[in-house]
């Protein structure tokens, strides 16, 4: 069988449908933080990909189509907020939108809504890191290729946020 | 360097569970997927269709600039000579006008002498040197027609 990124190279609608099932979840939190709206991550991973179809050849070269996939998403969140900038956004989406919790497990509430608010504090760079590597499950070599950072900086990154986030929490919780 | 390492931290964000893309958005982002990879093919096709056109138009005009140039040179044969060039006739009438006679008759004869000159025709040969199977030929031409 021929690899993933070589079907979709070759415009095979069964190979994004299994790229869509591999990351479609991962890629719409992702989204839904950067964008700061559940609704506008939606929207986005459709416009990233159609914008992969139309550019399918260059997964002939890619050897990971997961974090190329996430790269193409950051650029279209980026020009998607190009768009709206003048539109008034919300600056993070709320912890209903971004994390599951039953309506009776308060303490799944209590922390959604903590670390919702602590994300929030967070400066982009810092948040877009902690997106990356704990929902998305990328490792630092990939969230360097999709961000362009050095993977020493990435994960230095994600060792202060990670630091900052306690802080936050602690502060919280006490 | 493995920068993955962290399990020895206590996680803050442990005891949240990420809120997944909404079932219908698959549906949704896989029809425009369909769609997209559909016009993309209609393009396709449109392209090759475009450079076969334009591939055919160049091979007219190859064609016909191939056989204007074989047509002059079929009637150059014809005459004999070349076709004497416009700008040439024009600036010997022009040396002509300009100057004095002697000059002009002087021009005249080197442009005469740079003109190909028509080839002289075969010369006739007496009727004693003709072969016997011409004169047999025409004879019989002659009293049989």
């Amino acid at each position: 069988m021929e690899s993933l990124a070589k079907r979709l190279a070759q415009g095979e609608p069964a190979a994004f449908a299994e790229l869509y099932d591999v990351c479609a979840d991962r890629l719409h939190h992702y989204l839904a933080v950067r964008m700061g709206s559940y609704d506008a991550a939606g929207d986005v991973l459709q416009d990233t990909f159609v914008r992969l179809v139309r550019s399918r050849r260059r997964f002939a070269g890619v050897e990971n189509p997961v974090a190329y996939t996430f790269a193409v998403a950051r650029n279209e969140a980026h020009r998607a907020a190009g768009r709206g900038a003048r539109e008034k956004r919300r600056p993070m989406a709320t912890a209903d939108e971004l994390f599951v919790a039953a309506p009776d497990d308060h303490a799944a509430r209590l922390a959604a809504e903590s670390v919702a608010a602590a994300l929030a504090k967070l400066s982009e760079e810092l948040r877009e890191i902690i997106e990356l590597k704990h929902y998305a499950e990328l490792t630092f070599r990939e969230i360097a290729e999709v961000t362009g950072l050095p993977q020493g900086t990435a994960a230095t990154r994600y060792r202060t946020a990670i630091g900052r986030l306690r802080g936050f929490l602690a502060k919280e919780w006490s | 360097m493995n920068f993955d390492r962290d399990d020895e931290l206590v996680h803050p964000l442990a005891g949240t569970m990420p809120r997944g893309a909404p079932p219908e958005l698959r549906r949704d982002v896989l029809d425009a997927v369909a769609r997209e990879l559909a016009s993309a093919n209609g393009r396709s096709t449109t392209a090759w269709l475009a450079w076969g056109v334009a591939a055919l138009v160049l091979l007219a005009v190859g064609l016909n600039v191939a056989v204007g140039m074989n047509e002059e040179r079929r009637m150059a044969r014809l005459r004999r000579h070349h076709p004497q060039r416009a700008d040439v006739a024009e600036l010997a009438e022009t040396v002509v006008t300009l100057t004095d006679k002697a000059s002009a008759d002087r021009f005249r004869d080197y442009l005469a002498r740079m003109l190909p000159r028509r080839a002289a025709p075969p010369e006739a040969r007496p009727p004693e040197s003709w072969p016997q199977n011409e004169i047999r030929a025409v004879g019989g031409v002659l009293v049989d027609p």
